[in-house]
């Protein structure tokens, strides 16, 4: 899959260390963030082993869970149809 | 491919994916959240999106399909869903790419001249019905049988009952679910007369304790375990005590961790029981109304090949008996041998015992695969009756399951050989009378007797006693307990054997034809969860060349064997409801009443018993199941000849069949990893999953590994008296294991654990252990 769409829970108070760290992780993107949970981008493709990526940040000690919550494969990115937006 | 756009792509994926997260997540958590939700994005993806359940486990998440030109393209956590409510596993957000893999069966095979050749579906089907009808003729009904499995759809397993039972008329049919489940079921229905369990996923919400019984839910069950941290999260006070042979990812989470000796659990249980007793912690109201006691045959063996199977018996006792039974199991006696320390077991004690606290037991495989199986399913009932905590929000015993619809399509349709729809049993005059009436069939066509429980039929299929098989959707070649003479046997008699399934394994090996298997979204099907929930899902996207589903394949076998008349839906696309419909019969007024396949085809799930369109959460407790009358309070209504009243068994601590000994030193114990699911032959084929875990390890403990000079990644032999295997030593890897105890899961088919592996089984369940025989290791 291309990308993957992940909800991190945090302990409360965390996010920004949390955030912090994340951005020092290739291929990562912080798109969201809310009172203990983070949502997170990673890019696949670049990456080429979502798996270490996925154990990578869930070892980041104030992580307390993560979750995939949506992920594409690029037959979906291509089914998307950019002129309408 | 546009390089610009792609990144558009992207960058517009990331924001409907982040609004999705939001709205999984909820408003609750995201008052402070700098983005909106807007459910709108997500359906402007010009993809169709749709539910169906997981393939996976027996949890029955509900994922979205996103198809595109006849091709699933996206999976999505399904936020409607009241099991998951919007999160996946790793496995699940892979489940897409489960169907894509090269080798995917696309048409027939047939073996000719000792070589597998392609051939029309038609010719494969009469080929099948020919060898069956010659081996009957031949060889008596029961020369030929059907192995099928949790994967079934309900429509394919009924399918497959109805056609060996009330066609051939033969008991032969038995499902994988015997391997993983079939101690939860002898527990369930010799504690309560009615099998399956009485509380459903909102105990995870609601309850103050979770206890896991050899069960590492982080990894097998991860989102069900997202539940119970989540209650954790909101609510501080939760606990979680971990009761494990290994430290895990579970054991990370957890308050207390107990670690225990290989089946010592049944120790365990009853010094809480004795705990409860002692303390005069008992709910003495419930325990009179609602229980009687009883004490069952001793020192049963543990079912191994040419040993005679005992005669089980049981007689009621008082409970003075059985207060006298428990009272030998000491805190101090419990700690002996179980190697827990006493004041663990006390404080564990002290949750169940203590009336303020809601508590939830869970377990899976740890306590099913045992050669005491069903009675420590019977230990664990035992503490919740004794202290009323049953059938209430937040508190009850709870057996997860491993498969999609182990549940559903072994346990409700009843494809065992003893089993009939809707919890009937062969034994019984009348279930056999009611089955055969609503099939139209004649009167003694299904045999009174259970023919062969799962090791037994494939104990006969290796001495050339069942001369023709048909296996569906499982791969007995790997997950076979010593697995090596099985395959002998089988090389030595040559049956016929039928494979049904979409690529290849060691069990398509030893086929002669192999049939292309429609999967999971490629067809219409239901599957039923480990809480009570049906499900059903629509056909979504075309299955590869000739490909057609199981039930698909059975009806046509059983009309070219003159059965015609049991099978009246004459198109694949009719077959889907009308199975169901007919089984939906079965489960009325039985205590499993199902939702109808309109109803389903609308909800994410319902949970039987399903009465005027709602479904139950809690079984057996007044004003939550219409079952039970208004007054009773509680009625354990599968136990009618009981007085509706549960049993609180005497169950003795008896030792494993296999114990280390001086040449073989250690424990081995198998299970399960996140990324994989049971043999590996579909995780396998997805590139992300195989890379986060491609091949079996051995987890040593870390003083042990020192002791013997074994270093992290080495290979390193691991040998039992019936077989070895030569594999990756990990020491402090993601689960640790304690001394003396080794684990190895059982995914790998390049790696078979199960040469190693011991066959002896729970002598009432039949299910194997394969969690405790005993090994030696060595440096290679």
């Amino acid at each position: 899959m291309a990308i993957n769409i992940l909800l991190a829970a945090v302990e409360p108070g965390n996010e920004q260390h949390v955030i912090n760290t994340l951005n020092n992780i290739s291929h990562t993107e912080v798109t969201a963030q809310g009172e203990g949970y983070i949502i997170i981008a990673t890019d696949n493709e670049k990456s080429e082993d979502d798996f270490n990526l996925m154990e990578t940040i869930r070892s980041i000690e104030e992580v307390k869970h993560l979750s995939l919550v949506i992920s594409a494969n690029d037959d979906a990115l291509n089914a998307l149809n950019i002129k309408d937006f | 491919m546009d390089k610009s756009k792609t990144i558009n792509r992207k960058e517009f994926f990331k924001k409907i994916g982040t609004a999705y997260a939001i709205a999984v997540a909820g408003p609750s958590f995201f008052s402070s959240c700098k983005e909106k939700a807007d459910p709108s994005l997500l359906e402007q993806l010009s993809v169709d999106w749709n539910k169906a359940p997981c393939r996976f486990c027996g949890t029955g998440c509900s994922v979205m399909v996103g198809t595109r030109d006849n091709k699933i393209c996206a999976i999505a956590g399904d936020k409607k869903s009241p099991v998951n409510k919007g999160l996946l596993c790793v496995k699940g957000y892979h489940l897409g790419e489960i169907l894509y893999g090269e080798d995917r069966f696309k048409k027939a095979f047939i073996k000719k001249n000792g070589a597998m050749v392609e051939s029309s579906i038609d010719e494969a089907l009469d080929l099948i019905a020919a060898k069956f009808k010659e081996s009957i003729a031949t060889n008596g009904k029961d020369s030929v049988a059907m192995y099928g499995s949790g994967q079934w759809t309900l429509q394919d397993g009924y399918a497959a009952l109805k056609f060996f039972k009330g066609g051939i008329g033969t008991n032969n049919i038995e499902a994988n679910a015997r391997l993983c489940m079939a101690s939860a079921v002898t527990g369930f229905l010799s504690t309560f007369g009615k099998d399956e369990p009485m509380g459903c996923y909102d105990d995870l919400d609601l309850g103050d304790v979770f206890v896991l019984w050899g069960n590492n839910m982080a990894e097998t069950h991860p989102v069900l375990f997202s539940r119970i941290t989540e209650n954790k999260r909101i609510n501080p006070n939760v606990k979680i005590v971990d009761i494990t042979l290994r430290h895990t990812r579970t054991s990370q989470a957890s308050d207390l961790v107990m670690h225990f000796n290989p089946q010592s659990d049944l120790a365990i249980a009853n010094a809480i029981a004795r705990e409860i007793i002692v303390n005069n912690q008992i709910k003495k109201d419930f325990v009179t109304k609602h229980t009687l006691f009883k004490a069952g045959t001793t020192n049963i063996g543990y079912g191994l090949e040419g040993v005679a199977e005992p005669t089980i018996e049981d007689q009621l006792i008082s409970f003075e008996e059985y207060k006298n039974f428990v009272d030998k199991y000491t805190l101090d006696y419990a700690e002996k041998v179980s190697g827990v320390p006493a004041a663990q077991i006390k404080k564990l004690a002290s949750y169940y015992g203590d009336p303020g606290v809601k508590i939830v037991s869970l377990w899976c495989m740890g306590m099913n695969q045992h050669t005491r199986g069903t009675w420590i399913n019977n230990l664990v009932y035992n503490i919740h009756l004794l202290t009323g905590k049953i059938s209430l929000p937040g508190s009850g015993p709870f057996s997860l399951t491993g498969q999609p619809s182990a549940c559903g399509t072994v346990r409700e349709v009843g494809t065992l050989t003893h089993g009939l729809p809707g919890g009937r049993n062969v034994k019984n005059k009348e279930d056999r009378d009611f089955t055969e009436k609503l099939w139209g069939i004649k009167s003694g066509t299904i045999p009174e007797k259970p023919s062969a429980h799962t090791i037994n039929m494939f104990r006969k299929l290796k001495e050339g006693k069942i001369k023709a098989i048909w296996i569906q959707v499982t791969n007995p070649m790997v997950t076979l307990p010593d697995r090596e003479k099985f395959l002998k046997g089988i090389e030595k008699n040559k049956p016929f054997i039928v494979v049904s399934d979409i690529y290849p394994t060691p069990t398509t090996k030893i086929a002669d034809v192999i049939l292309p298997a429609a999967m999971w979204v490629e067809r219409e099907g239901c599957f039923g969860n480990s809480e009570r929930r049906t499900q059903q899902w629509n056909k979504l996207v075309p299955p590869p060349g000739d490909a057609k589903p199981d039930s698909w394949y059975t009806i046509e076998v059983a009309r070219r064997m003159g059965y015609e008349n049991l099978f009246p839906w004459q198109k694949e696309e009719d077959q889907g409801k009308g199975l169901f419909d007919e089984y939906r019969k079965f489960t009325i007024g039985v205590g499993k009443d199902l939702a109808t396949y309109e109803q389903l085809k609308k909800e994410r799930g319902m949970r039987w018993p399903v009465i005027n369109g709602k479904e139950t959460k809690w079984r057996y407790r007044e004003g939550s199941d219409s079952y039970v009358k208004k007054g009773e309070g509680f009625s354990f209504y599968g136990n009618k000849k009981l007085q509706n009243k549960a049993i609180i068994w005497e169950r003795p601590y008896e030792p494993a069949a296999e114990e280390p000994d001086t040449e073989f030193p250690f424990w081995l114990t198998t299970g399960r990893v996140m990324e994989h699911w049971h043999t590996g032959s579909i995780t396998r084929r997805v590139e992300q999953l195989h890379q986060a875990v491609p091949e079996a390890y051995v987890e040593i403990n870390e003083e042990d590994a020192q002791r013997l000079k074994i270093k992290d990644g080495k290979k390193v032999k691991l040998v039992s008296k019936r077989g070895e295997i030569t594999l990756k030593a990990v020491i402090n890897g993601r689960a640790r294991p304690h001394k003396g105890v080794l684990f190895v899961p059982f995914f790998d088919e390049d790696l078979l654990i199960n040469k190693v592996t011991l066959d002896a089984h729970c002598p009432i369940s039949k299910q194997p252990d394969y969690k405790k025989c005993a090994v030696k290791i060595e440096k290679v």
